[in-house]
């Protein structure tokens, strides 16, 4: 049996983490993503509830947007390391190396999951200050769990997504057509109910849709049952690494056996 | 006039070409039409529980032209990026030829995926949503709808022009696409803005195209959407000067200077 040396392990973890700030504070594309497309989005959203004679639905677009932002910066960037790593030649490199490539993509995704709360942080102040909507968190600190917990769920879906990309060179053209399905089916600033009754079970699987769930739940009432979204982003977070390390075997076996990865 | 038209044409070869190397089946079908469907269904979704099913209605025209001028925004800024990093910025330089018909041919293959990016989400949404849209109007709207994206594709060439040295143009591009939902009356009625926001709005191409192609989709004649179109055309002429004069003069500062590292 293999061992594991937790402090070598810590360590990669947090390098990778250090790197991808490092790399995310100079990308442009990233602060714009992070910085001004809460606003626009928000503008969109909230703007669009207020003509339609809804203000109540003010949190809900919100709090719906934020998490599209969350969603959007991982997605983005799980295809991104992968997209730097194949260009800057060194993705053959991380793979052949005796260190886990998971233990790599794990630091840089949380990175940008982590940096990627500021959006929620955006999103509300635009609220505020664009059209001025009376907005408070009813629960403050089940508020921040549900985010942690969500923040945490969408890094370990972006390792599903950053496994599979390794065998494409064309990981950036399919997030562009899997951002707007997943804020559809997860519900972020558009209700569930108007979708056909048989998309829930794909609803259900998304960790977006119970963190939506969560955060609307925590910031529209105190002392809400919040346990049944818990124990599902917590599922699903498992889920999510399980299927993540099936698919990274595989890959790798796939990658090691052609001796090159140039063929993907 | 001969030459001009056969560098036209060579620019359209030229962009098809690249379309082809770009966009292969595959890509096209299996990303690029679900991308667009489903980004202007996330917004009519939205307009729907916002506002039931008129405004779902108002989104879905909206959408359905906003996609295609989100696309030719992007397509007209990389005509102009291109030619600096495929190396060819010093051809355009050096060659005697008049660059403009060229540019202008190179821009054809984007139109047209531009056209039809529009027309497949009409014809995806409208049924699958249960609008009710008519469709002899909806064909008369066509003019109206390559006006708009022609205009939108001059503020693009704008972007492209000025972002050559700055290297940002992408990202004003793709920032500026979502904005124009707000600011030009995509998802809600441009009325509905603040007065500030609105005179923005107005120096916005597609604005005015767009109240002209609800006008007629709605049944009005093309008489009485004169002056919205005049206005479209009008600040497409405008946008498409400005680009013109900022990539001469863009032009003519890398004549000056001899280098190109700094475009």
């Amino acid at each position: 049996m293999k061992r594991v040396n937790l402090g070598a392990t810590l360590r990669i973890f947090w390098d990778s983490c250090i790197l991808q700030s490092k790399e995310r504070a100079i990308s442009q594309y990233f602060m714009a993503t992070l910085l001004f497309q809460p606003v626009i989005f928000t503008l969109i959203s909230v703007g669009t509830y207020l003509y339609g004679r809804k203000p109540d639905f003010g949190l809900f677009a919100i709090t719906g947007t934020g998490l599209i932002s969350i969603w959007n910066n991982n997605l983005w960037t799980s295809a991104d390391i992968i997209y730097d790593e194949r260009r800057s030649g060194t993705l053959s490199l991380i793979l052949a190396s005796p260190t886990a490539f998971p233990i790599v993509l794990l630091g840089k995704s949380f990175t940008n999951a982590i940096t990627s709360i500021l959006a929620m942080g955006i999103t509300f102040a635009t609220g505020i200050i664009a059209f001025r909507l009376p907005i408070g968190i009813a629960d403050p600190v089940d508020f921040l769990i549900g985010l942690v917990l969500i923040v945490i769920s969408i890094t370990c879906l972006g390792l599903v997504l950053g496994s599979l990309f390794v065998l494409t060179r064309n990981a950036v053209e399919y997030v562009t057509v899997a951002n707007f399905p997943v804020y559809i089916l997860s519900g972020l600033s558009v209700p569930l109910t108007l979708l056909p009754l048989w998309t829930r079970p794909f609803s259900a699987v998304l960790a977006p849709t119970w963190g939506n769930i969560l955060l609307n739940q925590s910031a529209q009432q105190v002392g809400a049952n919040l346990l049944p979204g818990y124990l599902w982003l917590i599922g699903l977070s498992v889920l999510y690494l399980v299927a993540a390390g099936i698919l990274y075997k595989r890959v790798e076996y796939l990658a090691l056996r052609a001796g090159s990865l140039e063929q993907w | 006039m001969r030459a001009n038209l056969r560098l036209f044409l060579g620019g359209v070869r030229t962009s098809w070409a690249m379309y082809l190397t770009w966009l292969s089946p595959a890509t096209y079908f299996g990303v690029r039409i679900p991308r667009m469907v489903l980004q202007s269904l996330f917004f009519v979704f939205l307009a729907k529980a916002a506002g039931g099913d008129t405004l779902a209605r108002f989104a879905l025209i909206g959408n359905a032209v906003q996609i295609a001028v989100f696309f030719v925004l992007q397509a007209m800024w990389e005509v102009f990026d291109n030619e600096k990093w495929n190396g060819t910025l010093q051809f355009l330089l050096a060659a005697p030829a008049n660059w403009l018909p060229m540019m202008l041919g190179k821009c054809m293959a984007s139109y047209g995926d531009a056209l039809v990016s529009t027309t497949l989400t009409f014809a995806v949404l409208i049924p699958a949503l249960r609008v009710q849209v008519d469709p002899i109007n909806l064909l008369r709207a066509v003019p109206l709808i390559l006006l708009t994206i022609a205009s939108a594709g001059a503020l693009g060439w704008l972007i492209g022009a000025i972002s050559l040295s700055i290297r940002w143009g992408h990202l004003i591009c793709n920032m500026l696409g979502y904005l124009m939902i707000v600011l030009c009356g995509i998802n809600f009625p441009f009325s509905a803005l603040p007065g500030a926001v609105q005179t923005l709005g107005d120096l916005l191409p597609v604005t005015h195209g767009l109240l002209a192609i609800r006008a007629v989709i709605d049944g009005a004649s093309y008489a009485s959407v004169l002056p919205w179109m005049g206005m479209e055309a009008l600040i497409a002429v405008a946008y498409a000067a400005l680009a013109w004069l900022a990539f001469a003069q863009r032009l003519r500062a890398t004549r000056q200077s001899g280098t190109f590292e700094q475009v």
